[in-house]
């Protein structure tokens, strides 16, 4: 736990130093997109929450109730372009949900994603889908876990250097327990989170 | 080339990724996700504050269950949350309950409780019948030393005290054990012994008394007349006894288990954590019901030699075949609490005590933990049968 205002400090500072530079440069608009170049590179950090939708049971089967509530997530993100309108993503992520009991379930999704980018003017929109692991931890068990993850970001370059980004994305995470299968779930959360992003 | 290069380590990715996808790794039996979802509040009923207590005791008199958290505290079988009851001084609340106990004096239940001032000098053993009216117990006991605690069986209420004195410069603890005769103390045969450890439990196997003291076990058949035992070979650090029927058996600080058939011992393997790390085990606690027959110790983190042992909450036994040299814990769903349950509750928390009460109307099992409260475990019709069947429902926080 020592790791959450930590980390809300260091994304604070971070904000706050950009904006700070901003202010001194150049104001504070939007500057049109160019085409990207191969080489290309945006570095994001992210804060928002993430939301638990609910477990499929292969066992029953069907659709269970997350019996779980909303909590943070955070993330570092880089993209790097492989021509002007693919991108390959790596994040490494985290996030906090509550259950009914107060415990708080703890997953690390770290993946690899694919960008296809579409540049509208100061705007970008980049749906990306791609697979990684999930740690998740709750007390003191610990799982590791396969994860598919899609969504898309939608980025508004404030600046030749920066852009700011609303992301949306949805993580699978197949929670197969060979041991006691009827323990196996399928978990599935939304995250949505903020980012300021570098362009590198 | 490049390309080439670049292509072949994505490729890896993946590969890695549906690996992982197949074959999960893991060091819980009920899932994380499966655990989340069908996680069931353990704090509906719960008493906020005795939530972080560590208790030194629970008893049952009648249908109330007493506790020493602190101080004194009651809880009727029907009741949701727990009160301090009445005490001996006024006000109530103001003086410690380290240890109690009940048995039956001639036909009537009676609790028998150790209390002691906020300074630490102690107020002497006290007894009541209905929880408010308290009789003080062999007023002038002990004559020498101060009073460590109080152990029962077989309706018969055990005192154990203790004289400290340096010894080659080492301060030496000599130990005593007192019985109640139903009017005083008296003599149980150790009398300012520094050969044993602290006794700390007591149990009857319908032939004779057994304690565990430290590195020594005591038996005796008549309570006056105790005794060294023969113990288990290589057996030491012992933490507790029950008995089984007829047959005692005793845990151990360094994670073993010792039975006794009246006739030899059989040592377990050691218990102990997926590091390899022994478990510390709390005094063992037996019961029947219906055709189950079930061993519960409690793992704890006291430490020993400077180490500090792992917890795991309980371990649980079927006994319903004999014991023998390769017992095996129970794991996943368990008669008394599903994988979930064990997950959402107790699991990782550390136990020092689990005593099992039968009041009749009601079947319950405390478990007394290190700072992480009091919790309990009922017996009790199965809300998910339309019939009458009995079941434990699951850990809850008292």
């Amino acid at each position: 736990m020592r790791s959450l205002p930590l980390t809300v400090f260091v994304a604070a500072l971070a904000l706050g130093a950009q904006a700070i530079a901003q202010d001194e440069s150049t104001p504070l608009a939007s500057s049109a997109f160019s085409s990207f170049e191969k080489g290309d590179g945006i570095l994001s950090l992210s804060l928002g929450t993430v939301v638990p939708l609910g477990f499929y049971n292969p066992n029953t089967p069907g659709y269970e109730r997350p019996n779980s509530t909303p909590g943070f997530a955070f993330a570092l993100s880089y993209a790097g372009f492989l021509n002007e309108s693919w991108a390959l993503a790596g994040d490494l992520s985290g996030g906090y949900i509550s259950t009914v009991n107060a415990a708080r379930l703890f997953m690390a999704p770290i993946s690899l994603r694919m960008i296809r980018a579409f540049p509208l003017g100061s705007f970008v929109i980049a749906p990306s889908a791609g697979l990684g692991i999930a740690i998740s931890a709750l007390g003191a068990d610990k799982h590791v876990d396969g994860l598919v993850k899609a969504g898309s970001s939608f980025y508004w370059k404030a600046s030749t250097d920066m852009s700011y980004a609303l992301n949306v994305f949805g993580n699978v995470i197949p929670q197969i327990m060979s041991d006691h299968p009827e323990n196996t779930r399928v978990g599935m959360f939304m995250e949505a989170t903020l980012s300021v992003a570098y362009h590198l | 080339m490049k390309a080439l290069i670049y292509t072949r380590r994505v490729l890896f990715f993946v590969a890695a990724i549906l690996t992982v996808c197949t074959t999960s790794c893991s060091d819980t039996d009920a899932g994380i996700f499966s655990r989340v979802q069908a996680e069931k509040s353990t704090t509906d009923t719960m008493t906020a504050a005795i939530q972080n207590a560590t208790p030194s005791f629970v008893v049952c008199l009648g249908t109330t269950y007493y506790a020493g958290i602190g101080t004194l505290w009651n809880k009727t079988d029907d009741a949701e949350t727990w009160s301090i009851a009445t005490v001996p001084v006024s006000p109530d609340g103001t003086v410690f309950a380290s240890s109690g106990a009940v048995i039956n004096v001639s036909g009537t239940d009676t609790l028998f409780v150790a209390f002691s001032y906020s300074t630490g000098s102690s107020l002497g053993i006290w007894s009541t019948i209905n929880g408010a009216d308290w009789i003080q117990v062999d007023a002038a006991f002990p004559a020498t030393g101060y009073l460590r605690t109080l152990l029962a069986a077989n309706d018969l209420l055990f005192a154990v005290t203790a004289t400290s004195a340096l010894v080659d410069t080492v301060l030496t603890e000599f130990y005593s054990i007192y019985y109640f005769d139903g009017t005083s103390f008296v003599t149980a045969g150790i009398t300012d012994d520094s050969t044993i450890g602290m006794p700390s439990s007591v149990a009857y196997d319908n032939s004779a008394y057994w304690f565990t003291a430290g590195d020594k076990i005591l038996t005796g058949v008549s309570p006056g007349s105790l005794s060294e035992a023969t113990e288990p070979t290589d057996g030491s650090r012992y933490a507790g006894v029950c008995a089984a029927g007829t047959d005692i058996i005793i845990s151990s600080r360094s994670g073993f288990l010792y039975h006794y058939n009246g006739t030899s011992w059989t040592n377990s393997y050691v218990f102990a954590s997926s590091a390899s790390k022994a478990y510390s085990l709390s005094t063992p606690t037996y019961f029947e019901l219906d055709t189950a027959k079930t061993l519960l110790v409690g793992t704890n983190k006291i430490s020993l030699a400077s180490v500090t042992p792992p917890a795991y909450g309980y371990l649980e036994f079927d006994l319903s075949s004999s014991f023998t040299a390769d017992i095996q814990q129970k794991s996943g769903d368990t008669a008394l609490s599903t994988a979930i349950n064990f997950a959402s509750s107790l699991s990782g928390i550390s136990v020092n005590a689990m005593p099992f009460f039968d009041s009749g109307a009601t079947k319950k099992v405390f478990a007394l933990t290190d700072g992480d409260g009091l919790w309990s475990n009922t017996y009790e019709d199965d809300p998910d049968t339309a019939t009458t069947d009995l079941v434990w429902g699951g850990w809850v926080r008292e």
